[in-house]
């Protein structure tokens, strides 16, 4: 089975070291991916608030372009993209007269509605759970981390379709199958401040605030993040928050495929720690001996894939 | 939400944070040019637009030395996002013509 890939405009910029961990986790558990040939912006949140046929056709044109290659199933690593492609399809089951209007703008036929996933909704299934127990080399049972899922992944739910919309697991489920400690905590789906960061900073700072304080309160030595504007929002505001709260969190953001990566044995480079601005290293070389993680460029991280 | 964000603009209301109209508008420009977001682009331009250059220098700083704000990124897709854009505009053309 191989699946369409979606990554995104985050995956191929700010939030590259998600999409070569990813890939990377993919290539180790034998998951075949292939990007869809083409792809532009979903046109996140900017698309719609313009238009709504702008809104629904550029994610569309995206998942024509994966059917014309003969794709049933797409991933979508960045929630936002998952979320604009979920929305854009389930509009359209809603409203089926606008199907011929949608495809009269793209100039190419919608035949089909193919599934959308998040990684996670992959990787937790049922089939999975002795695929990753038996990939696992490295031991990270010592380290104990929070999923902070977000708010997109699962909500809203009637569109998503995933999980438990307040109270999601599977992210929690996969690590703990990485051999990974997972902590109960109330901010799973709190908001981040989203794309605040740029417009108004403090909204982000106050809203991440909460997050990083429950963390902390549970015992948690790191927070997993499994979009990457969340992983954005906290990773670049850690420092400011902690100067404006007057707290020390200390705690690193990984994204589930880098720990999950480390699990299975892909080597540091192929994982993109040294690209995250708190630094993960006091974490992880407490929990065991970290290889040198001499920074590489970016084009060799590519190449570690 | 994105209904009344749309009326809202076509009348000319501006939101209670004016950046994120600009926003909007810059990252539409981003597409036209690029077809996917160029990061540095899409900050240097909303820091220009907003008179905001050097709040988050330092941090501008720290990401790019990690290489995650690319100063260049070759255009991929900016011609079929173009296209799609007239397309929408034409037909919106065409309905509020007719309403």
């Amino acid at each position: 089975m191989k699946y369409a890939y979606y990554p995104g405009c985050a995956l191929e910029g700010m939030n590259i070291e998600y999409n070569v961990s990813l890939r990377n986790l993919f290539d180790r558990l034998e998951i075949e991916v292939e990007e869809i040939p083409g792809w532009i912006c979903c046109g996140t949140l900017a698309a719609p608030s313009t238009s709504r046929l702008l809104g629904l056709s550029v994610p569309l044109w995206n998942v024509a372009k994966a059917l014309e290659a003969r794709h049933d199933q797409i991933i979508a690593p960045c929630s936002a993209c998952l979320y604009h492609f979920k929305s854009a399809l389930h509009e359209l089951e809603e409203e089926p007269s606008l199907v011929s209007e949608i495809e009269e703008i793209l100039g190419v036929p919608l035949d089909g509605k193919p599934k959308i996933m998040h990684p996670i909704e992959l990787l937790s299934g049922e089939e999975f759970e002795t695929i990753i127990k038996e990939a696992v080399v490295n031991d990270l049972s010592g380290l104990k981390v929070v999923c902070y899922y977000g708010c997109l992944i699962t909500r809203p739910p009637k569109v998503m379709q995933f999980d438990v919309a307040e109270y999601p697991q599977s992210m929690d489920r996969i690590l703990r199958w990485a051999g990974i400690q997972t902590l109960d905590w109330a901010c799973k789906t709190e908001c981040c401040g989203a794309n605040f960061n740029l417009l108004e900073p403090e909204i982000v700072i106050d809203l991440s605030n909460r997050i990083f304080a429950e963390a902390k309160a549970v015992g948690a030595e790191a927070i997993v993040v499994a979009c990457p504007m969340c992983h954005g929002n906290l990773d670049t505001r850690e420092s400011e928050i902690e100067a404006k709260f007057n707290v020390q969190y200390d705690l690193p953001i990984f994204y589930f495929s880098q720990l999950m990566g480390l699990a299975v044995g892909i080597p540091e480079a192929g994982l993109g720690f040294w690209k995250h601005v708190v630094d993960p290293g006091k974490v992880l070389s407490a929990k065991w001996e970290v290889e040198d993680s001499t920074p590489v460029t970016l084009k060799e991280l590519s190449r570690e894939r | 939400m994105n209904a009344a964000r749309i009326l809202a603009a076509r009348k000319g209301i501006k939101p209670k944070v004016e950046e994120v109209a600009i926003f909007y508008d810059t990252f539409i420009e981003n597409m036209m040019m690029f077809g996917r977001i160029n990061d540095l682009s899409l900050v240097a331009a909303m820091k220009l637009k907003t008179d905001d250059l050097f709040n988050d220098l330092p941090l501008g700083l720290k990401l790019f030395e990690r290489g995650k704000l690319q100063p260049f990124k070759f255009p991929s897709g900016a011609s079929e996002f173009r296209r799609i854009y007239e397309r929408v505009q034409e037909k919106e053309r065409g309905r509020r013509s007719r309403e």
